[in-house]
């Protein structure tokens, strides 16, 4: 008799890796370890690696090999999860000492994309339904707060409109607001009926946001683009221009989702939420509003993207239309579900593939994207869990094969 | 008046394209229940074979050897020759990568009957990327002009421009539908397909070899977007990243029309078609591609069993 026949069972039953309080370290730590590994690995050859990263690198490896021999549910398991937690959060906050602009220009992308994909895991893998808008968002948060900091007079359809000029991070709620009240008047219609609905009307919502975007000239300068300049520009006292101090913003901005879905996923709220996931008409008969949970979890999924948008404008100092059409869209998907769907790592994971493991692989010109569309079509036939599920099971299998041993 | 009559003729060919290819996405979807996210490449790929099979000269750095196969040299002088050579022979080349691969390689994995289907999803997006991106870089990454088989001919009947490729593509497109109609409604093996669509396990019981429909409407499928192909790119040219809006302009279309009807999706084209073109033409030609979205949010909100659609009943 097996020690864990209930997380068999719970895997048996669903399609998506649940991931329970007890098995958080270990995709945590893996997750974790492989952005630090990524990090590590992609400034090699343009600025050179600091030898204290070195070490942290050895100490984040040490930790997965601890993480996959201590069961989970002692206490030297949650002793290493802290570790590997507090190991993470010093890496990434030691990480800007000694870098090169443009390696920190690709971190804090990670951070951002990063939050990006969390809230698109919120809404897909705790909530079942697929957005394919959530570049969309991340442009309506950059332009909303571009805007609202421009402070110069426009022309808008012949009028004289004076633009606000509000502090940036006064910004940031109303990028967010702004992401969450479109998210919920295009989310209403489509979550009416069951089905795939959602992912057709965010397709077609983020190329209406595009056209938008790209023809509304005289308000978004179109193909041409915003320059939005991070000079003069200070918070709580710290000069903001070196691309080093403002990596921070984006990284706080990222453990600030991470904490909200983390909390969102262990309330009743989330609960209720996992539990339409798995079976919508067991949840609905329960007495849980299905259209409404989903609605929610859809409007901060989106607004989580809306926010990082006004990170993002500060973060590249250019917006464009481009960035945020359907490809970066498709982009965000794909790092969503390879690392893995509903769990609380993936979306970094899956980040730093798309980011980081994209950037150091320019050097075969575009092909790394030809690779990277056969490698999500493997991945879906071998491990359609993810990285992250992939690694649970895994580690459940060491388990077992050392129990019976 | 003019204006109005030519806007809406041509509308209604590209439409008929779009419709040809919302069959295709509608089948696939009512038959296997694959939703296709990477139809839009399963057209811009035949368009590209059959401009690398059917040119005479060899033009974006391959081999001679391949463009020798389809027109020859007859190819380039005499282009609806050589078109129609590679068309002819990228019809069995897509039914096997687009029908036959893709349904044994990815579908057939993929698709438990009843499980959930976002990891096909997933995979028909990457499979799009991978297509898309493939073409880019191993073919080319301009723009290739695409000659029409109709030829440029343009009749002007009391000051209204109709081109040959207009009124080829609408009487084509509605020929290859209609005959489709017929084929599922009146002949032994398109009843026997409608029948595996509308309830396998029925039709399993039945003597009907339900898995031989499949991959009947997979090849359907695939001959299909090779027509839409072959329509299409004379007006948006044989160009890598012509996916993504034909096929969300073909969803569009099948939605709007309503899935479950091949009726509902030949309708859906059309109006998508006229309604872009409308749109272009009257509102502002930037928002030529907003008009039949905005619909399709309509649509979905008033009446998501599409216009012309039936509604089904829930299975739990």
């Amino acid at each position: 008799m097996s020690l864990m026949p209930d997380s068999e069972l719970q895997n048996r039953q669903d399609k998506i890796a649940v991931v329970e309080r007890g098995r958080l370290s270990i995709p945590l730590t893996v997750g974790i370890a492989t952005c630090a590994a990524l990090v590590a690995i992609v400034p090699v050859g343009r600025s050179g690696i600091a030898g204290l990263m070195w070490v942290w690198l050895f100490a984040l490896l040490g930790l997965i090999a601890a993480n996959l021999l201590v069961p989970v549910a002692s206490r030297n398991g949650v002793m290493v999860k802290w570790v590997s937690i507090a190991a993470f959060l010093g890496f990434m906050l030691l990480i800007p000492i000694g870098r090169a602009g443009s390696t920190m220009t690709d971190l804090g992308l990670f951070a951002i994309f990063g939050a990006v994909v969390v809230g698109m895991n919120l809404t897909q893998g705790f909530a079942g339904q697929i957005s394919l808008a959530q570049a969309a968002f991340l442009g309506i948060g950059a332009y909303t707060s571009v805007l609202l900091d421009f402070g110069e007079e426009i022309s808008l359809w012949g009028l004289r409109v004076d633009l606000p000029d509000l502090p940036f991070l006064a910004t940031i709620p109303i990028a967010i607001g702004m992401s969450m009240l479109l998210s919920v008047l295009i989310g209403f219609p489509a979550l009416r009926v069951q089905g795939p609905w959602l992912a057709f009307v965010t397709l077609a919502f983020n190329l209406l946001v595009f056209l938008v975007l790209n023809n509304e000239t005289e308000l978004t300068r179109g193909s041409r683009g915003i320059r939005v300049l991070r000079s003069d520009f200070e918070l709580f006292g710290i000069d903001m221009l070196p691309t080093n101090n403002f990596y921070y913003v984006g990284f706080v901005y990222l453990l600030i989702c991470l904490i909200l879905v983390w909390w969102i996923i262990r309330c009743p709220w989330g609960r209720a939420l996992k539990s339409i996931r798995d079976n919508p008409a067991r949840a609905s008969s329960l007495g849980v509003d299905v259209r409404a949970y989903t609605l929610l979890a859809f409007a901060i999924g989106s607004g989580m993207a809306g926010g990082a948008g006004a990170i993002y404008a500060r973060q590249v100092e250019f917006i464009e239309p481009r960035s945020f059409y359907i490809n970066q869209s498709f982009d965000f998907l794909l790092a969503t579900v390879v690392g893995g769907l509903g769990t609380f790592v993936g979306p970094l994971l899956g980040t730093s593939t798309i980011t980081l493991l994209a950037d150091y692989l320019r050097f075969t010109g575009d092909w790394y994207r030809v690779w990277f569309g056969l490698f999500v079509i493997i991945m879906m036939l071998i491990a359609p869990e993810g990285m992250a599920g992939s690694f649970n099971r895994f580690r459940a299998w060491l388990l077992q094969r050392r129990r019976s041993a | 008046m003019e204006q109005f009559l030519q806007v809406t003729i041509s509308g209604l060919a590209t439409g008929a394209i779009f419709a040809i290819a919302a069959v295709g996405f509608a089948l696939l979807w009512q038959t296997a229940g694959a939703i296709n996210f990477a139809h839009g490449e399963f057209i811009m790929l035949p368009a590209v074979i059959i401009l690398l099979l059917g040119q005479g000269e060899p033009t974006f750095g391959v081999p001679d050897y391949v463009p020798l196969i389809g027109g020859a040299n007859v190819g380039f002088a005499f282009p609806a020759v050589g078109l129609i050579a590679g068309f002819a022979l990228a019809i069995p080349i897509a039914i096997f990568l687009l029908g036959y691969l893709f349904k044994v390689s990815l579908v057939d994995r993929l698709l438990e009957p009843g499980g959930n289907d976002i990891p096909l999803v997933i995979a028909t997006i990457g499979l799009g990327l991978l297509m898309r991106e493939y073409v880019h870089e191993a073919w080319f990454a301009t723009p290739q002009p695409f000659p029409s088989v109709f030829g440029n001919d343009v009749w002007r009947p009391g000051g209204v421009a109709i081109t040959a490729d207009d009124v080829g593509v609408i009487v084509v497109c509605t020929l290859v539908i209609l005959s489709l109609q017929v084929f599922l409604r009146k002949t032994y093996l398109g009843r026997q397909m409608e029948a595996a669509a509308q309830n396998a396990e029925t039709a399993k019981v039945l003597g009907i070899p339900v898995g031989r429909m499949i991959l009947l409407t997979f090849a359907i499928n695939a001959v299909l977007v090779t027509i839409a192909a072959l329509l299409v790119s004379p007006s948006v040219n044989a160009r890598w990243d012509a996916g993504i809006n034909l096929g969300l302009l073909a969803f569009t279309a099948a939605i709007i029309g309503g899935f479950n009807q091949v009726r509902g999706a030949l309708y859906g084209g059309f109006l998508v078609g006229v309604l872009q073109n409308w749109s272009g033409a009257y509102v502002s030609n930037l928002y030529r591609e907003a008009g039949p979205l905005l619909l399709l949010i309509l649509v979905i909100l008033v009446r998501p069993q599409g216009l012309f659609g039936r509604a089904e009943e829930r299975r739990i």
